[in-house]
């Protein structure tokens, strides 16, 4: 037996860090992860398709959303089963229960409402702990699962769950962690033989059978090993399980460090971005720490302005970037100045090479002084 | 550049004439007209003018009546190119260039005047040149110093040559204007940058309190979910409670109605035996009163009999005293008829003595009386009085007076009858031998009868007597006819009657209140009438006395028995009465006691007769009723009855007991209370309920109306938009600050190299300028190297505002300066023509040493009509014209 398992869409989901041209396109992209996994259902032969948890990014997304995302689904060949996560717990709000979802929810699409095992497929069934608020009091798996029996040969059990598990929740004092040790235990005990979970959106394998298959397509610039799906076989007589990692996503969320202190350091920087592939769907952010020489640094501004509409996204990320910009002589010598203004450039040098605070001022103004002067000699 | 010489030929009024300059200063001098200006002019016409100009300028230059054009010829020396240089224009004309020096070279026409054109631009600053020639009438304004070039060369060697950077500062500028106003206010984006932050701030906040809302409305539905969950459990809880203790009220309702029907029963028991024991006691009341009955009718028959017995005796009893009293009554009546007879003669003889004496002392009042009316009538009919008769005779005697004054004063007439003959002396007969004296007072008759009749007639007496004789005589006629008398004796005889009555009026009176004594005389009347008609009904009674009784009349004698006597009697027979009177009363009492008595006992034998038939009426009726009673039910199935009745409550009351006990085991205080609170438990659990239900529904409502509405989309583009304005302020607000420190340190750091360079200049003009405005001197010179204030004694005053004279001083001085300044080579000759009109003598001495430290450095031509006013210039040459 053989299913996809995946999670956190985020359908609906926004970037507004990226650029007006690049955002509905990232949007789209979205989307267009979840056709690949489709695709990918059919021409691998899986049984379903198992999403484990924020499938849509909120509660609160315009319906139109619910739409567009049937319009996807309505072309998948197998089941897909969705499990409401913590952006899209089954509340007052849930996007599950509006007009929209309920009036055109295609046949092939089931919503696990509650820990009723589900049989997506004969033989194999689905056990969800779906979210009904934004904060669980409880762990919902340990609920979910708390009175399976174990599985007789010739059947498969899933859980499906969301949430971090107790090894990866840095908060160990939040209610709904996981309790991994329970998995375990049911998993041992015969009682499940595979745990899907959503809520981390890059893949992880916390065991051989329990995994995070992460969302299909990068969603933050944090995530390491973004944009796959799992395709999972079970043997339904062994419950031998083998997991498959398969990248659909095509869009990259990167963070480039460079020291930048020489002319060089700026064309190797220009060289780097250069060679990123698919840069239209690229976000990057850079890490730039070095001191620069004011012609050196108006070359880099050029080089970034140039890398800016090449790329969805090329941002100094100022918080960990560092560059300082010193009048270097040879910058401005062939420039001509003399008299007052080489009285105003040794000034603003000395500024630009000071602790306070317009120290940075300074050097922008020195920036100026040299675009200024060069474009006039 | 050095000018040596200049030749004017038939130009304007100069036919030819010739001027050497020295190298220093050269002063040229001559009267008005001679064309002094002409120099100066025509060094400008050579330089700018070629020789084919038609312009009105030039051909102003043609003197009238002179064939050839004007001519002007310039020998001078420019760098290092010594040169003579000469144009005709309008007749004949010609350019000419001569060059001497380095390399000696002719040159005529277009070419030399483009030849000294290329000369000069090489050699020196034109502006200067212009700058430094200062024609009649422009010496007020100042040269415009920056152009010239020559200046800035000078200046930059001593001071700091300010570089040209115009074309940079353009763009900082424009950089600058982008964000700033000129005035340093944010401009543009820059300003509006700030507004539009907030705004997106504020749409951004007003999304994320929305979204925030939706959650909070979505953690409300869910508690209230809860709550309706919790509460729907309550409730049922509540309602299978209620049931239960329901069922345990019903069954101490059934215990409450058992109790309720035993006591009903024990009060109806209770109310037969009261029936019984009731029926019983009036039976033996009943046989007690018919017992009472009988034994009264006995005792009253016997008390009816000895009550008839007394009545009887009281009847007799009474007649006697009714006889006894009837005659006590006819005694008094007898003895009363006696008292009233000797009380009637006894007042009768009183009223007869009262009678006389009231009649003898009435008639002496009378007789009084009368004789005081008569004299008070005569009083009454007399006026006269004696007072009068006094005053009379007192005016008589003023008559009398008066007459003998007249008298005496009138003639006498003794008369003395001498004969028988009758003689009348007026009315005076007199006597024989009779002798009278007579005086005339009036017409006196003396008649002799028989003889004559002598009429003596008074002479004339004096006027005064005759009037106080007529005012006495006057006033006493008067009196006497007020009085009414005739006379003075007349009067006099009324007065004693008057007095004469009025003493027995007084006498009168007198007795007659001697008479009256107190009393009055009315009352003294009314006694007597009364007292006669006393005495006369006292006959009338005594004759009826007499017919009545005629036995015991005594006659007159006895009639007339004294009043003490019969006072005496009226004693008697008063005391008679009053003892027989006694006597009565005492009958009469004795009568009504008799009557009472009588009275009494007759009342009480009816009544006693009354209660005999009363008490038989009441004893024969109880027998009868004790006889039908106990037909119906006798004295021993009364008995009976009642000991029935008593046992049957006696059950009753125990099965009170039992029913009551059974009921208050129940405990049907804790059990109602239990029940109320159940009922009220599961009413307000319904309202709880619905009241939750309703909300959830609300909720419900609410949050289906705004799940739908894209509040995550339209918070994230919120959230874009005020990142983008957040970068955009961040970007521009670096940009700002860098353009605006970039600024700021470059025009610093300008103003600082303009400064310095004017400098050299600045120290020239105040060098030269103390010589003529003192040690404390100092001026400002702007970047265009004009002089912008003066500043002397600590005050500091704009050019513009300065005098005349001074604007003309400090202008020519800033040339000066400049021409000091420049290297002479380069420099220019500074023409100055008609120039310090405004200088005062002292100030024009001063000038004549500026201009010969000057001239000792470069060349200075002064074109003038006054030579006297440059005459101490040192080193100067003075050239004539004309």
């Amino acid at each position: 037996m053989r299913f996809i398992a995946t999670g956190d869409w985020q359908l609906g989901m926004t970037a507004h860090f990226l650029s007006a041209e690049a955002r509905p396109r990232y949007q789209r992209a979205r989307l267009d992860a979840i056709r690949r996994i489709g695709e990918l259902a059919a021409e691998r032969e899986a049984a379903f398709v198992l999403v484990c948890g924020d499938v849509f990014e909120s509660n609160q997304l315009d319906r139109a959303i619910v739409a567009r995302t049937f319009d996807v689904l309505n072309d998948f060949t197998v089941p897909v089963v969705l499990l409401p996560g913590n952006h899209d717990p089954l509340d007052a709000s849930s996007i599950y229960d509006s007009q929209a979802f309920v009036a055109r929810q295609p046949a092939e699409v089931t919503v696990l409402r509650d820990s009723t095992p589900f049989e997506v497929v004969p033989g194999v069934e689905i056990v969800g702990a779906p979210w009904f608020s934004k904060r669980p009091l409880s762990d919902l798996v340990a609920s979910a699962t708390a009175d399976l029996a174990e599985v007789a040969p010739g059947s498969v059990r899933i859980i499906a769950g969301h949430g971090a598990v107790s090894s990866l929740d840095p908060d160990r004092e939040s209610l709904a962690t996981i309790d991994e040790a329970n998995l375990r235990h049911i998993l041992d005990s015969g009682r499940a033989q595979f745990i899907a979970l959503g809520d981390r959106h890059a893949t992880y394998s916390v065991t051989d059978r329990i995994w995070y298959p992460g969302s299909p397509e990068v969603t933050s610039r944090r995530e390491d090993d973004p944009g796959n799906v799992l395709l999972v076989d079970i043997e339904s007589e062994s419950h031998v399980v083998s997991v498959e990692k398969i990248p659909v996503g095509q869009w990259t969320f990167t963070v480039i460090e460079a020291g930048v202190d020489s002319d060089d350091d700026v064309s190797a920087l220009e060289a780097r971005l250069a060679a990123i592939p698919d840069k239209d769907r690229t976000a990057v952010w850079l890490v730039l720490t070095g001191t620069l020489s004011t012609a050196a640094k108006a070359r880099l501004d050029e080089v970034l302005d140039h890398a800016g509409d090449l790329f969805a996204l090329v941002s100094l990320w100022e918080r960990h970037s560092d560059i300082a910009v010193v009048a270097a002589d040879e910058d401005f010598a062939g420039l001509g100045l003399s008299g007052y203004l080489q009285e105003s450039l040794d000034e603003l040098a000395d500024r630009a090479a000071g602790d306070d605070a317009s120290a940075s001022t300074a050097q922008d103004a020195l920036g100026l002084l040299y675009r200024f002067a060069r474009s006039g000699a | 550049m050095r000018l040596h010489s200049i030749r004017l030929r038939n130009y304007r009024g100069i036919t030819d004439a010739t001027v050497d300059f020295s190298d220093g200063v050269t002063i040229v001098e001559g009267p008005n007209e001679v064309g002094k200006s002409s120099i100066h002019e025509a060094i400008t016409h050579l330089r700018e003018d070629k020789a084919s100009s038609k312009k009105a300028s030039i051909k102003d230059l043609q003197p009238i009546g002179v064939d050839a054009g004007p001519e002007v010829e310039l020998h001078l020396t420019s760098g290092d190119v010594e040169m003579t240089y000469a144009k005709r224009w309008l007749r004949g004309q010609s350019t000419t260039l001569s060059i001497l020096r380095p390399n000696p070279q002719q040159l005529s026409g277009d070419e030399a005047h483009e030849r000294f054109s290329a000369i000069l631009a090489e050699t020196v600053d034109v502006d200067l040149l212009v700058a430094l020639d200062v024609a009649q009438g422009e010496s007020l304004d100042q040269a415009p110093m920056a152009q010239i070039n020559a200046l800035q060369s000078a200046l930059s060697e001593s001071g700091t040559e300010v570089a040209d950077h115009d074309a940079f500062l353009e763009k900082v500028e424009a950089e600058y204007a982008k964000y700033f106003t000129k005035s340093g206010k944010r401009t543009g984006e820059y300003r509006s940058i700030d507004d539009e932050v907030a705004a997106a701030e504020e749409a951004h906040q007003e999304l994320l309190v929305r979204s925030e809302a939706m959650d909070d409305l979505v953690d409300r539905h869910a508690r209230a979910t809860a709550r309706l969950e919790s509460v729907r459990e309550q409730l049922s809880e509540a309602v299978e409670k209620r049931d239960a203790v329901e069922e345990s009220v019903a069954a101490l309702a059934a215990l409450r109605s058992a109790l309720t029907t035993a006591e009903e029963s024990a009060e109806a028991v209770a109310r037969d035996l009261t029936l019984a024991n009731e029926a019983r006691e009036r039976r033996v009341t009943l046989v007690d009163d018919a017992a009472a009955a009988t034994a009264a009718v006995t005792e009253a028959s016997g008390r009816a009999r000895a009550l008839e017995a007394e009545q009887v005796e009281k009847d007799e009893a009474f007649s006697r005293e009714q006889a006894g009293l009837a005659e006590a009554q006819e005694r008094l009546g007898a003895l009363r008829d006696a008292a009233k007879r000797t009380a009637r003669r006894l007042a009768r003889t009183r009223a007869q003595g009262e009678f006389a004496d009231l009649g003898r002392r009435l008639g002496e009042i009378r007789i009084e009386d009368e004789r005081r009316s008569t004299a008070l009538a005569t009083i009454g009919s007399i006026d006269v009085t004696a007072a009068d008769v006094e005053r009379l005779i007192s005016l008589e005697t003023d008559v009398r007076i008066a007459k003998s004054a007249k008298t005496a004063a009138a003639a006498q007439i003794r008369a003395h009858r001498l004969g028988e003959t009758q003689v009348r002396v007026g009315e005076v007969a007199l006597g024989e031998n009779g002798e009278e004296e007579f005086a005339v007072t009036s017409e006196l008759l003396v008649a002799i009868d028989g003889i004559a009749e002598i009429t003596v007639r008074p002479g004339a007496s004096p006027v005064e007597l005759d009037r106080a004789l007529d005012a006495a005589t006057t006033a006493l006629e008067r009196e006497l006819e007020r009085l009414g008398e005739d006379s003075v004796d007349e009067a006099r005889e009324q007065a004693q009657r008057r007095s004469d009555a009025d003493a027995e009026a007084a006498e009168a009176a007198s007795t007659l209140k001697a008479l009256l004594g107190r009393d009055r005389r009315e009352d003294l009347e009314t006694r007597f009438a009364r007292a006669e008609a006393m005495v006369a009904s006292g006959d009338k009674d005594a004759g009826t006395e007499e017919a009545e009784k005629p036995e015991t009349g005594a006659g007159a004698d006895t009639e007339r028995a004294s009043i003490a006597e019969l006072e005496s009697a009226l004693s008697d027979a008063e005391a008679a009465v009053d003892a027989s009177q006694s006597a009565v009363d005492e009958a009469a009492t004795r009568l009504d006691t008799a009557r009472t008595a009588r009275d009494e006992v007759r009342v009480d034998a009816v009544r006693a007769q009354t209660s005999v038939q009363e008490t038989t009426a009441q004893a024969q009726r109880l027998t009868q009723t004790l006889a039908e009673a106990r037909e119906a039910h006798s004295d021993d199935a009364l008995a009976a009855a009642v000991a029935q009745a008593g046992e049957r409550a006696q059950e009753a009351a125990t099965r009170v007991v039992e029913a009551r006990a059974a009921y208050e085991a129940a405990d049907p205080e804790t059990l109602e209370m239990t029940v109320k609170n159940l009922r009220q438990l599961v009413v307000s659990k319904e309202a709880q309920r619905e009241s939750d239900r309703q909300e959830v529904d609300g909720l419900t409502a609410v949050i289906d109306d705004r799940a739908g509405e894209g509040i995550y989309e339209k918070l994230s583009a919120a959230e874009e938009a005020l990142e983008s304005a957040r970068a955009r302020q961040a970007r521009l607000e670096r940009s700002a600050r860098a353009i605006e420190m970039l600024r700021s340190t470059v025009l610093a750091h300008k103003e600082e190299a303009q400064r310095k360079y004017v400098a050299p200049f600045k120290e020239q003009i105040e060098r030269l300028g103390r010589l003529i405005f003192g040690p404390g001197l100092s001026v400002e010179v702007s970047e265009d190297l004009e002089i912008a204030s003066r500043t002397l004694g600590g005050t500091t005053v704009p050019f513009a505002s300065l005098s005349g004279g001074t604007k003309e001083q400090l202008s020519l001085i800033g040339r000066l300066a400049v021409a000091a300044l420049v290297d002479s080579k380069a420099g220019a000759p500074v023409i100055l023509d008609d120039a310090f009109g405004f200088a005062d003598p002292e100030r024009l001495a001063a000038l004549n040493v500026v201009l010969g430290n000057v001239g000792e450095s470069a060349q200075v031509i002064l074109l003038t009509c006054q030579p006297e006013r440059f005459a101490s210039v040192g080193g100067a040459t003075t050239v004539s014209l004309g």
